[in-house]
């Protein structure tokens, strides 16, 4: 049974929709409900909500509900990485100059010195309660880490009982696929099936912009991450999960990564 | 027939089936230094995928779309 598909710009990147007995009408529906949020939730957008949040000023504000469950996913990460995801990383990444998104077309600008210092602990910065969120003053919330694991999750529960939603490579396979063996998802250079699964890959090969510049920033450092690792895909019970594994994973380097991914993940692959 | 008889081919049998035993095991030893768990199914270049039995692969076939780095 071939799935009805729909690809499409979001997010900073490709995303890509599957389902099988749902029809384009359906995806369609799907994509602008990425697309919507991508506008809630862009950093790069100054009038988008979580601007409005990272502008605050140290006060309780409130926030919708999306907000509120992707903070409290962020600080869920956290928790399960061992503090090395950290949403908290925004100011990290303006001072390496990570100022534009590349998808607008401008390289973010590469800075020659940067003096930061290491994150504290992200509970330390944020705090969130029923419908409200505090930021501590001279720190910002960046999603790019855990957001597109977590919208493939939410999309696919919306998109029906055999779906993939693949938001830039963070994707969820739900259900049984097109041939009832699970969906075929390209991984580590072979081919997998997933079924009610997650998959995800970190990596600091796209989104440079200098020696050293990239995109993910490690909370110990309060820098771009050195890691004897360029690459790390990881299979979860979820899409966010494996996005928080894969990331973990990339910052903890190779032998201890290994060791982490033995305890979460029924599969991965690293690339040096 | 007599008992030393009996007795000769019971202890050939116990004999025979105890030196065919020892040269069956023998022939098929494993090795200690194996890897036994998580199995390394293959890996692309330059790379390390380590998958699960509980995780279903299969080389040969075509994926609809693929995790990556975005």
């Amino acid at each position: 049974m071939s799935p009805e598909r729909l690809e499409f710009q979001a997010l900073g990147t490709v995303c890509q929709l599957y389902a099988v007995d749902r029809d384009a009408q359906a995806l369609a529906h799907g994509a602008t409900w990425v697309l919507e949020l991508h506008r809630r939730l862009t950093r790069f957008d100054p009038t988008s909500e979580l601007s409005a949040f990272n502008a605050s000023n140290g006060g309780w504000v409130r926030v919708s509900a999306t907000l509120e469950d992707l903070l409290r996913e962020a600080l869920y990460a956290h928790e399960i990485s061992g503090g090395l995801v950290h949403a908290g990383v925004l100011h990290a990444l303006l001072a390496a100059g990570y100022t534009h998104s590349f998808s607008e077309g401008d390289r973010p600008n590469p800075r020659s010195t940067i003096v930061l210092d290491p994150l504290p602990p992200l509970p330390d910065v944020l705090a969130v309660a029923p419908g409200a969120a505090k930021l501590r003053p001279g720190y910002g919330i960046d999603l790019g880490g855990i957001a597109k694991g977590w919208l493939a999750d939410r999309l696919a529960e919306r998109l029906g009982e055999n779906c993939v939603v693949n938001l830039g490579g963070d994707l969820f396979a739900r259900g049984i696929g097109p041939d009832g063996e699970g969906w075929p998802i390209g991984f580590g250079g072979t081919t997998i099936y997933l079924r009610d699964q997650g998959a995800a890959t970190s990596g600091t090969i796209k989104r440079r912009w200098g020696p050293d510049l990239h995109h993910l920033v490690d909370p110990r450092t309060g820098r771009p991450a050195k890691s004897n690792l360029q690459e790390v895909s990881v299979i979860a019970a979820s899409g966010t999960d494996a996005e928080i594994y894969a990331k973990t994973a990339l910052l903890l380097g190779r032998q201890s990564a290994e060791f982490y991914l033995e305890q979460h993940s029924p599969g991965w692959w690293l690339s040096p | 027939m007599r008992a030393w008889t009996l007795k000769l081919t019971s202890c050939l049998l116990t004999g025979l089936a105890t030196v065919g035993s020892a040269v069956y095991v023998t022939g098929h030893l494993k090795s200690s230094k194996a890897p036994l768990h998580p199995p390394v199914v293959t890996a692309a270049t330059g790379g390390h995928l380590n998958l699960s039995p509980s995780v279903k692969s299969s080389g040969d076939q075509q994926p609809l779309t693929f995790t990556s780095v975005s």
